[in-house]
């Protein structure tokens, strides 16, 4: 059997037996599960000796119709990679997480199959077995948000699946217009044909991106990132942020440069919403003020700086090695810093069951391991020399700085700027988190729970800050096998790359610089206030009460648009039976109309009304009785009218029996026969009058 | 012999019903096995007739060119035929378990043994004649069905649904004469019986024969406004509605269409007579009222009546694409969604028969209770919306590229916005059985919501969503609901008293999956869902006969 297929199948048949054993024993099953992302990411690391040598592919026909198309090269393997090993420690670190939770064997099964799937989309060559993984990921993944069963959360899973299945369905469309364009499904044979389309290729990418965009939180359709991620219980927060993101973005990149073969329009176009994700995220990642949405934001503002690296991959074209290296190099480095991240976020939580860090302000600071890795991590993502993040940035800017050279397209200057700027932003919040949260003191935390922090959930973060600084001082390692990459797919580095200068520090020492203004300036300052009822100061979060794109856009809109459409179809629904009714009722009213009670009832009337007065009378005096006789006998009189109209009233009664029998005979089944007849007669009179032409 | 051998599949169940309403011969222990055992012959029948005997026409009764009952075997014959009866099968063991709790077992199977004779006769008529007597046929055997619970409600569906049918009916009669009067013939063939050269000169006769009749038939394959008699039926015992839904009324409505479209008329005709363009507007409205009015329906087998309209449409505007891709689509629908709907409704049945809930709202929690049936209903569900690896996925792929090959977009976003909404109106049902608990421990909800409120800054409007619905589910716990809990409680009491455990607040949910008559089919069923998906190139190849046929 082939590496790759077994290495998809390995966590997919996983997912069961781990279910299995976990009715009958839940250590068993952690101890399983453990092992067997152990196996999985040495089988993904087994692979990387045929994966130097070039792409492998892997064909199986007859599935799904068109075949499964398996294919690693150096970017897919670097996926699969960061996949294996964050599936590793996050599955360690759930063993952990998961002691108080309720569910536990529930969550490891849809976090193996998401596991599945995930390896899937960064396997597959063919789209539709891409799209396959990619829904059966969204939808595997849900189980893992709505994990709390809260109200919270469901309202998080709703966004999250609501999103996902939109973004299914419009790149589907896109898929179809490609097949039925290009009449292939592989990615490989796509790149052929696609760039020389005409203007309905950049409608066929941009609807298959969709998906994607929504996946890699792009502005606008972000909006399910800042519910879904707080929601999740921690460990999935970890893999939704470090891999689940990164698909969107591997996604992103294989249509515009394997697909598209790097068109400028589109990359432009990724280039701008990179640059509108890292303000958005990072202005509202500096205004949140749990420590999980902070990430959350975080994760969105990163994802910025990586678009931007992916629209200058498409930009400069065949000089784009460097920023192709620096994208891949950047999508690792964030998926450790942020599972990094979220897991030091969920030891927080284990402790105290509390995110808000107006509440856990201090906590960490005598945690002194907890405190060093969580400060490689927020180091790392703000791109400190001497760590990780350092170098995928650094590549990133080099890359701006080349796309200036060769377009001189002063956008391109502002943007460089820009982006440094960006990367003070990140400061900025990174600097707000970890201050409020491992140097503040506070009087509450004196190093109480020290014991509480597990052995098994320290170990994940501590190998991935180390691979954080091992990354960071040895760049080299991992470079030199993605240029490698970029050359054997057309993509040509700068000879003379030189990573640690006075320059490329420099524009760090910028970013910080700008991230220590912004700290200071606005968030000590405007949003870090003091609280009247609490007597101390307290973080406010005024983005609150600002415009949201969910509840003041898409959800009016879509709310609108389906009471309109609900008025309408209702209308047409009951339309027939309306007409229906209708008739059957104007047969029915007419018989109703019950002329012959109504006149009685007057009659009656009439005669009651005589004799009371009658009754009156006699209790009167003499003198008035005279005057009263004379209105009985008026009385008396328009009684008699009446009763001589008696042959009228039997005529009316003839009538109403007649329209019952209409009405009886309209809505009976006998309506079918005499409808029948009707139709009949009408056609041959049709077909008289046809026949006679 | 041959004769015989080709007519078997038409007469056996008769003789099955005619067994069955016998009281003395069949004693009312036995009236089940002898069901099984006609099914089941007749699922052989139909497989010795369709496969391994040479006969493949044969005139019954020919007066003259129009009275005349004529049988023929053709690729899409095999197709339909086979579907309804192992479908048949299925639905009869899964009613064996079902039916317990109903009365009159004995009307019940006689027509439901008839009704598989009715349908095998559509599936083999030769010409339209015989297609419409067994169409007038399949509205007199399922009438019994459909008001079986005898219910004033019942009786008053039972009337509607006889109403349109025959109403419906009337037009395939009008448009039949119109037809007869150009023609002269109405035998179903390859690529259709009328030529090009007979449009000149009656093109608006034809053109009145092919509207009247698509609209006829149309009514027993919901098209809107014809559809309402579909949600009515709902009153009947589930398989029926099931069968209803599924393979018997309303796909022999889109069979008939398709006999109808590329068999009588044929592709070049419908072309040239350009009538497909007054059709659509009724299928696209049918296909989104469908799913859009699904999203409205509390009631489960209500909702999943809207969503057979809507998915109804897809086969209809598979059908009216005219293309190879189109016609392709139509019929894989016609068979994934024959087997996704069974499976729905068989779910929701055995939620009906276990618990009485027939209410969304009600089934809060029931997948812990009924794991294996609620992951069937799931898979299902992902099915008809239409995700990949399933077989629903297969037949949106064909139809999607069907509506691309004619060069409109309009469809596909027609589409593609039914599945999204499909997702809307089923998905909540898997969410809500699985992930929304029944009933949370109030110390534990407390500290939840303490944790959440302080944790996540919920918006305004969220909360005011939530406090709306949770308004709205209040008023919807009925007296029939609270009867039915304490009917459950009573069950949990009864299950922890015999384990002796009865103070155990942590125990495990109790067990509620349906008896093994109904659970087998359902999961059976859920593994072809997947097995189509998974591996649709046999099934395609076998509807290639039926392409070859029509273009």
């Amino acid at each position: 059997m082939n590496l790759m297929l077994i290495i998809l199948l390995v966590p997919f048949l996983g997912a069961f037996i781990g279910y299995y054993l976990g009715y009958k024993n839940e250590k068993f099953r952690n101890v399983f599960n453990i092992l067997l992302t152990a196996v999985e990411l040495l089988l993904i690391i087994m692979l990387y000796q045929t994966v130097k040598e070039g792409p492998i592919e892997y064909v199986m026909p007859n599935i799904m119709g068109t075949g499964l198309h398996l294919k690693v090269d150096i970017m897919r393997y670097a996926m699969l990679f960061i996949s294996g090993l964050a599936w590793f420690l996050a599955t360690m670190y759930s063993t952990q997480y998961l002691i108080k939770k309720k569910n536990r064997n529930r969550y490891y099964f849809f976090f193996m199959l998401t596991y599945a799937t995930t390896l899937g989309i960064f396997m597959s060559e063919n789209l539709l077995n891409m799209f396959t993984f990619f829904e059966g990921m969204s939808l595997t993944s849900y189980a893992l948000v709505i994990h709390d069963e809260d109200r919270y959360s469901h309202d998080a899973g709703k966004s999250y699946l609501g999103m996902a299945i939109a973004g299914g369905m419009v790149m589907l469309f896109g898929i179809l217009m490609e097949f039925d364009y290009t009449g292939t499904l592989d990615i490989g044979d796509m790149g052929a044909i696609l760039p020389t389309l005409g203007p309905v290729k950049y409608v066929i990418a941009l609807l298959i991106m969709f998906g994607f965009m929504i996946k890699a939180s792009v502005f606008p359709l972000h909006t399910w990132l800042p519910k879904a991620y707080p929601a999740a219980p921690t460990p999935s927060s970890a893999i939704l942020s470090g891999i689940l993101l990164k698909t969107g973005l591997f996604g992103i990149i294989i249509i515009l440069v394997e697909m598209m073969g790097s068109d400028p329009y589109l990359s432009m176009l990724i280039y701008a919403l990179g640059l509108i994700n890292i303000y958005l995220g990072g202005i509202l990642a500096m205004l949140q003020r749990n420590i999980k949405r902070i990430i959350a934001y975080s994760s969105m503002s990163q994802t910025g700086f990586m678009l931007m690296g992916i629209g200058l991959v498409g930009i400069l074209g065949e000089s784009g090695g460097v920023a192709l290296v620096g994208t891949i190099l950047y999508m690792i480095n964030h998926a450790f810093f942020k599972i990094l991240l979220f897991f030091g976020a969920g030891i927080i939580y284990m402790i105290l069951g509390e995110l808000s860090i107006n509440k856990i302000s201090g906590f960490g600071r005598n945690k002194q391991k907890l405190k060093v890795f969580f400060l490689i991590g927020v180091l790392g993502v703000a791109g400190m020399p001497g760590l990780s993040g350092f170098i995928s940035k650094t590549l990133v800017h080099e890359a701006i700085i080349e796309a200036y050279h060769h377009t001189h397209f002063m956008f391109f200057k502002v943007s460089e700027w820009l982006f440094l700027i960006g990367g003070g932003l990140t400061v900025a919040y990174m600097l707000k988190l970890f201050i409020a949260v491992f140097v503040e003191k506070n009087d509450a935390f004196h190093g109480q729970f020290a014991e509480q922090v597990h052995k098994r959930a320290l170990l994940p973060m501590g190998v991935l800050a180390a691979l954080i600084v091992l990354l960071g001082v040895m760049p080299n390692t991992i470079i030199a096998p993605l240029s490698l990459y970029a050359h054997e797919i057309g993509m040509e580095m700068p000879s003379h790359l030189s990573l640690f200068n006075a320059t490329t520090i420099g524009y760090a020492v910028i970013s910080f610089v700008v991230g220590g203004v912004l700290y200071a300036a606005v968030i000590r300052r405007k949003l870090y206030v003091m609280d009247e009822a609490e007597g101390r100061r307290i973080f406010v979060n005024p983005s609150l009460s600002w415009i949201s794109i969910e509840s003041d856009i898409f959800v009016p809109v879509m709310q609108i648009a389906y009471i309109l459409f609900s008025f309408i179809f209702k209308i047409i629904d009951n339309g027939l039976l309306w007409i229906a009714q209708k008739s059957s009722e104007f047969f029915g009213g007419i018989a109703k109309i019950d002329a012959e009670a109504a006149l009685n009832g007057t009659y009656r009337q009439i005669v009651t009304h005589t004799e009371h007065a009658i009754e009156d009378v006699r209790h009167k005096r003499q003198h008035q009785t005279e005057a009263i006789l004379e209105t009985v006998s008026e009385k008396r009189e328009q009684a008699q009218i009446y009763t001589s109209i008696s042959p009228e009233i039997e005529a009316i009664a003839k009538l109403k029996l007649k329209f019952g029998q209409i009405q009886r005979t309209a809505s009976g089944i006998t309506s079918a026969i005499f409808m029948f007849a009707f139709v009949v007669v009408f056609s041959m009179i049709f077909i008289y009058y046809f026949g006679h032409q | 012999m041959e004769k015989l051998g080709m007519i078997l599949p038409l007469l056996v169940p008769i003789i099955g019903a005619l067994f069955i309403v016998n009281k003395r011969l069949i004693s009312d222990k036995n009236l089940t096995k002898v069901v099984a055992v006609t099914v089941i012959i007749n699922f052989i029948c139909v497989v010795y007739s369709l496969f391994f005997n040479d006969l493949t026409a044969v005139h019954i009764l020919k007066v003259n060119a129009f009275l005349d009952i004529y049988f023929k075997v053709d690729q899409l014959t095999r197709v339909f035929s086979l579907l309804a009866s192992s479908l048949w099968v299925l639905t009869a063991f899964y009613a064996f378990a079902y039916m317990d709790h109903e009365k009159r077992h004995r009307q019940f199977y006689t027509f439901f043994t008839l009704t598989l004779a009715v349908i095998m006769g559509v599936a083999y008529s030769g010409n339209l004649f015989t297609l419409y007597g067994y169409y007038e046929l399949l509205t007199l055997c399922t009438l019994p069905l459909v008001i079986h619970p005898g219910t004033a409600e019942a009786l008053q569906s039972g009337k509607k649904y006889i109403i349109y049918s025959f109403g419906g009916a009337t037009l395939v009669v009008l448009g039949m004469m119109m037809l007869y009067a150009v023609t002269g013939d109405m035998s179903f063939m390859a690529h259709g019986i009328v030529d090009l050269s007979l449009i000149e000169g009656n093109r608006d006769l034809l053109k009145w024969s092919y509207l009247a009749m698509f609209l006829g038939f149309g009514v027993k394959a919901a098209l809107v406004p014809f559809h309402s008699w579909l949600p009515n039926a709902m009153v009947a015992p589930t398989p029926v509605s099931a069968l209803l839904h599924a393979v018997a009324v309303v796909k022999s409505g889109v069979f008939s269409l398709i006999r109808m479209t590329y068999f009588i008329f044929g592709t070049q005709t419908v072309m040239a007579l350009d009538v497909t363009k007054y059709l659509m507007p009724f299928v696209v409205v049918t296909i989104v009222m469908g799913s859009l009015l699904a999203l409205h329906q509390d009631h489960l087998k209500r909702r999943l009546a809207y969503s057979t309209i809507s998915q109804l449409g897809y086969i209809l505007l598979g059908i009216l694409m005219l293309t190879p891709n189109g016609l392709l689509g139509a019929m894989l629908h016609l068979i994934n969604h024959a087997v996704i709907k069974i499976t729905l409704f068989f779910v929701v049945g055995a939620i009906t028969h276990m618990t009485h809930f027939k209410y969304i709202h009600q089934i809060r929690g029931i997948g812990k209770q009924m794991p294996v049936t609620m992951i069937c209903f799931t898979v299902a569900a992902i099915s008809l919306v239409g995700i990949p690896p399933t077989n629903g996925f297969v037949s949106k792929w064909f139809l999607g590229l069907g509506a691309l090959n004619i060069g409109n977009f309009l469809y596909i976003i027609i589409l593609l916005l039914s599945a999204f909404f499909t997702a809307g109106y089923l998905l909540p049902i898997s969410v809500t059985s699985f992930f929304v608990s029944s009933k949370s421990e109030p110390h534990e909800r407390d500290a939840y919501q303490s944790n959440h409120e302080t944790l996540h800054e919920v918006s305004d409007d969220s909360v005011r969503e939530i406090t709306h619905e949770m308004a709205k589910d209040t008023i919807h716990e009925t007296a029939h609901e609270t009867e039915n809990k304490t009917l459950r409680n009573e069950m949990v009491a009864a299950e922890f008293s015999e384990d002796g455990e009865a103070e155990s607040t942590d125990a495990k949910p109790i067990k509620l999956e349906p008896p093994k008559g109904m659970l087998y089919p359902i999961v059976l069923l859920t593994v072809v869902i997947v097995g189509l998906g998974i591996f649709p190139n046999p099934i395609i190849n076998f509807l290639g006969g039926v392409i070859q046929d029509a273009f």
